[in-house]
């Protein structure tokens, strides 16, 4: 019994490759007619699945491939000629065998497949007097050679068997099956193996036994080694998944009434199997989306100038010790406005949101979930679900989606994969006391923390440090909060580093951020251990791994670290503009001002001066005396809604309010405070009094331009007033910060640093 | 199960658990503490090479907290194939229950406590609880479970 099982194992897995390579040649059939080689090859296969399937019993299988040899012989023999109906009737016959075959797999059996319909359909076929076959004139060299070479063996079921292709005949003899078990197995005991000699290593560090040192090193050589040579036996050529596009193109292109032209590069750029797998859903998605969405049809193209066939291009290749992945299209490109208008419609992003970003910026909205470009939804695209996905599984595996895309003229997929998933580059940091490790691949730099650094400084936008770091402001979150571990000693604000910690710059997905550690101690290849799932929910670990002195150390999960630490926008501010390189001194009049948004999608700027702090308010909104009014530090605030004081809608805008988060702006005089709320803080920036012109209207100063736009000032007097009448009692003057200096905080001294 | 059960005690009262499921004990491992986990999770040692998950079982079972100074042992147990160990103050023997019979919990066991009992014994010198590994401590266990019991300290 066992060995029958074996025999119809082995029957599988050869027919499943053999499969692969008859759908690459009867799609390649179609453009070279009459290629005798290729046609040999597809007639072989068949055969060589019927004879075992005659063999091993398979009545209903045999009964198919047979209908379809008796087909391909006809074509093999030149009494017809292929045509589209009849490598259609071909690739329905393989598609039928693989999902008997599947069948097979599961059960054992051949279970209910129909295989009458496609028999029917290939009778009709034999009926009907096809094309005349051809001659092609290069080929019968070719086929000669072929057969020249082509071994042929006699095998269980009496008939011929034949390898399929005279360049693998060579291969099977220095090759052989490996279950994908042993391979695994192989490598957690090398995992194992790495993690022993970080131990050794680690001991003979501190030794002064020079046979012990030379013994370690040499381990530690050979561990590597081995590693490496492991590794490269898991490593798959992309090749495999290069076999199935032509058909896979060709289908989609029948289907979208497009006409595609394939090309594949990078066939031998080798991954590690099952990163191999966890690419291949993710990039059908793009392939899909290029198809449909991205090639345009035929009279367009040709309208357009282009040729009417359009070209798919994928190609794999290495580049930083990373894979990249490309899907090209030359289709229609992106057009980064619609896709801002179409997030807006969705209520994905605000308009003064989308009116911020650039044009790399605007097309990683594609990446939200819930986005879809797709007017209509059609059976392959245009659902919704989709690019967020292909960036989940894809971050899912240490890697990153990135997009390119040039109007008219074409649009660029780029994934790029880790070479394997069991061991990385990790760098070891200790937070509280604890050592934990960030893979190297989110590690953008290291900055000292230690203020003696030109080109970083941490400021403060009220009580949220950032980090800029050569013009740019990065958020900065200790690693500490994050973890809820107590804070360092050490005087200062809240949040603020200890002086002699380090600021590691990580880069999650497209988002850059700064995280404050108290000290870095090692770059190590570390051995990915998965932890029990129940700790998954957490979020911000990866895994753990085996330090060299056997101590157990969490890899932290970059990005969930960034999402659960950075909730906000307003936190990913964009590189101050400055205009023609060096900025210009702020001179005299010129003041800076905080740019929000509120929430009917006007910009407006406040004077900085003017502002205690920025907060995030976790808080209903609760009602006073027929007021809304929030708890702020113990006290009840009175709050103005910044639409409100603008004279605009009296409704709560958009959920924002009704939300338990608010991101208030607080103005403080004395033992008063107002907090104003805002939809969203975009940025802070230099104001030149000299361009403003009046605003009639009511809650406005006046208008400026800042960068490009036309931004209005907040009459902050007017705010404030709304909420608390009696701000300004006993006071005389404005709060307008223009004019009053006076009433600005100690905390803003820090603000006001910030250019 | 089998009817011999590794004993041991946490608070002064005395826990079962199937002998077949016990790997070993241990004394004094340095344990890697997991921010943000559940109240119960004790964090992850390194057995041998293979990175272990410790679950305190006092705050799994509503038990107060030690008394400080108290060294804790652990029991490293399989569940759902994986290791895990368990912070547990002693070590006790091994007793074999074949001829015993095992009672259901009176009506008084708090409710956190009797869902993860298969029963009690009644030993001569006091009782014994036989403990249901898997509800207590499996993948699908509820973990941060009854924190007012957790959290409540002996005075």
């Amino acid at each position: 019994m066992g060995t029958s099982d074996e025999i119809v194992r082995e029957f599988l897995v050869e027919s499943y490759e053999n499969l692969d390579q008859l759908d690459q040649d009867l799609v390649a059939l179609e453009g070279h007619p009459g290629s005798r080689e290729l046609l040999s090859r597809v007639f072989r296969t068949i055969h060589t699945i019927k004879g075992t399937c005659g063999f091993l019993a398979f009545g209903r299988l045999e009964s198919l491939t047979h209908a379809g040899e008796s087909l391909l012989s006809e074509l093999r023999e030149g009494r017809r000629g292929m045509d589209q109906p009849t490598t259609d009737v071909l690739l329905a016959m393989v598609d039928t065998v693989r999902k008997i075959l599947a069948s097979i797999e599961t059960s054992g059996l051949e279970g209910d497949i129909g295989v009458e319909a496609v028999i029917e359909a290939i009778g009709a076929v034999l009926q009907e007097p096809g094309p005349q076959f051809r001659p092609d004139v290069g080929i019968p060299a070719v086929q000669s050679t072929a057969a020249a070479t082509t071994p042929v063996r006699s095998g269980p079921g009496g008939g011929e068997l034949s390898t399929d292709d005279p360049g693998r005949t060579s291969a099977s003899d220095s090759a052989i099956r490996v279950d994908v078990e042993v391979l695994d197995d192989l490598m957690r005991q090398v995992g194992e193996l790495v993690l022993a000699r970080n131990q050794i290593t680690a001991l003979a560090g501190g030794q002064h036994d020079g046979d012990l040192v030379r013994a370690s090193q040499r381990l530690s050589l050979i561990a590597t080694e081995l590693q490496e040579a492991v590794m490269a036996a898991r490593m798959q050529p992309m090749g495999h998944l290069w076999a199935k596009m032509p058909r896979v193109v060709r289908d989609l292109a029948a289907a979208c009434g497009r006409q595609v032209r394939l090309e594949v590069a990078g066939a031998d750029t080798e991954l590690d199997r099952a990163l191999l797998e966890a690419v291949k859903d993710p990039l059908m998605h793009l392939v899909r989306n290029a198809v449909d969405h991205g090639i345009e049809a035929a009279p367009a193209r040709v309208a357009a100038g282009k040729p009417a066939a359009g070209v798919l291009t994928m190609r794999a290749y290495h580049a930083g010790g990373r894979v990249v992945v490309e899907v090209q299209d030359d289709g229609r490109g992106i057009d980064a406005d619609r896709v801002a208008a179409t997030a807006v419609a969705r209520g994905l992003r605000t308009p003064e949101q989308v009116a911020a970003l650039g044009e790399t910026d605007l097309l990683q909205l594609l990446f939200l979930p819930g986005f879809s470009m797709a007017d209509t939804v059609t059976n392959l695209s245009g659902r919704g679900v989709g690019l967020d996905v292909v960036r989940t599984r894809i971050g899912a595996i240490g890697g990153t989606v990135e997009v390119e895309s040039t109007l008219r003229c074409g649009t660029t997929w780029r994934l790029r994969i880790p070479l394997t998933l069991a061991i990385i580059s990790a760098i070891i940091v200790e937070s509280g006391g604890e050592l934990y490790s960030i893979p190297a691949v989110n590690v953008l730099e290291f900055v000292a923390a230690d203020g003696q650094s030109c080109e970083a400084a941490i400021e403060y936008v009220g009580p949220a440090p950032v980090l800029r770091v050569r013009g740019t402001l990065l958020p900065l979150v200790a690693l500490r909060e994050v973890l809820g571990l107590p804070s360092a000693p050490g005087p200062g604000h809240q949040g603020e580093p200890a002086m002699a910690s380090v600021i590691a710059v990580l880069q999650a997905g497209a988002r850059h951020f700064a995280l404050v550690v108290d000290r870095v101690l090692d770059i190590e290849e570390v051995v990915v251990k998965p932890i029990p799932a129940r700790l998954s929910g957490v979020g911000v670990y990866a895994g753990a791994t085996l330090l060299g002195d056997g101590r157990v150390a969490l890899i932290l999960d970059v990005q969930g670290i960034a999402a659960r630490a950075l909730t906000g926008h307003w936190v990913e501010a964009e590189p101050e503009p400055e205009p023609g390189g060096a900025a210009p001194e702020p001179v005299g009049g010129s003041e800076q001002v905080l740019v929000v948004a509120a929430g009917d999608g006007r910009r407006v700027a406040i004077p900085l001066g003017a502002v205690t702090r920025l907060e995030r308010v976790s808080r209903d909104v609760e009602h006073a005396g027929g007021r809304e009014v929030l708890q702020y530090r113990g006290a009840i605030v009175p709050l103005v809604r910044l639409d409100r004081a603008l004279g605009g809608n009296q409704e709560p805008v958009g959920g924002d309010l009704r939300a338990h988060e608010h991101l208030v702006v607080i103005f403080t005089r004395g033992v008063r405070t107002v907090a104003v709320a805002v939809a969203e803080v975009l940025d802070i920036m230099d104001d030149d009094p000299a361009r403003h012109s009046q605003v009639d209207e009511r809650g406005v100063a006046g208008s400026t331009i800042l960068g490009t736009r036309v931004t209005e000032l907040l009459d902050v007097r007017h705010a404030v007033l709304l909420g608390d009448p009696s701000f300004f009692d006993h006071e005389d003057g404005a709060v307008d910060g223009r004019h009053t200096p006076d009433v600005v905080p100690a905390a803003l001294g820090a603000i006001g640093a910030l250019r | 199960m089998s009817s011999q059960l590794v004993t041991f005690t946490l608070a002064g009262a005395r826990f079962g658990i199937d002998m077949f499921r016990v790997h070993e004990a241990l004394r004094g491992q340095a344990r890697t503490t997991i921010p943000l986990s559940e109240p119960a999770v004790a964090g992850f040692i390194n057995l041998r090479g293979q990175v272990v998950l410790t679950i305190d079982l006092r705050i799994r079972l509503g038990i107060a907290a030690p008394a400080a100074g108290l060294e804790p042992m652990m029991l490293v147990v399989q569940v759902d194939s994986e290791l895990v160990s368990l912070l547990v103050d002693e070590v006790g023997d091994v007793i074999d229950v074949q001829a015993m019979v095992l009672e259901a919990p009176p009506g008084t066991v708090p409710a956190c406590l009797r869902e993860v009992m298969l029963g009690l014994y009644q030993l001569s010198d006091g009782l014994l609880l036989a403990l249901d590994l898997d509800r207590a401590v499996g993948a699908g266990a509820n973990l941060p479970l009854h924190t007012p019991h957790s959290t409540r300290r002996t005075p």
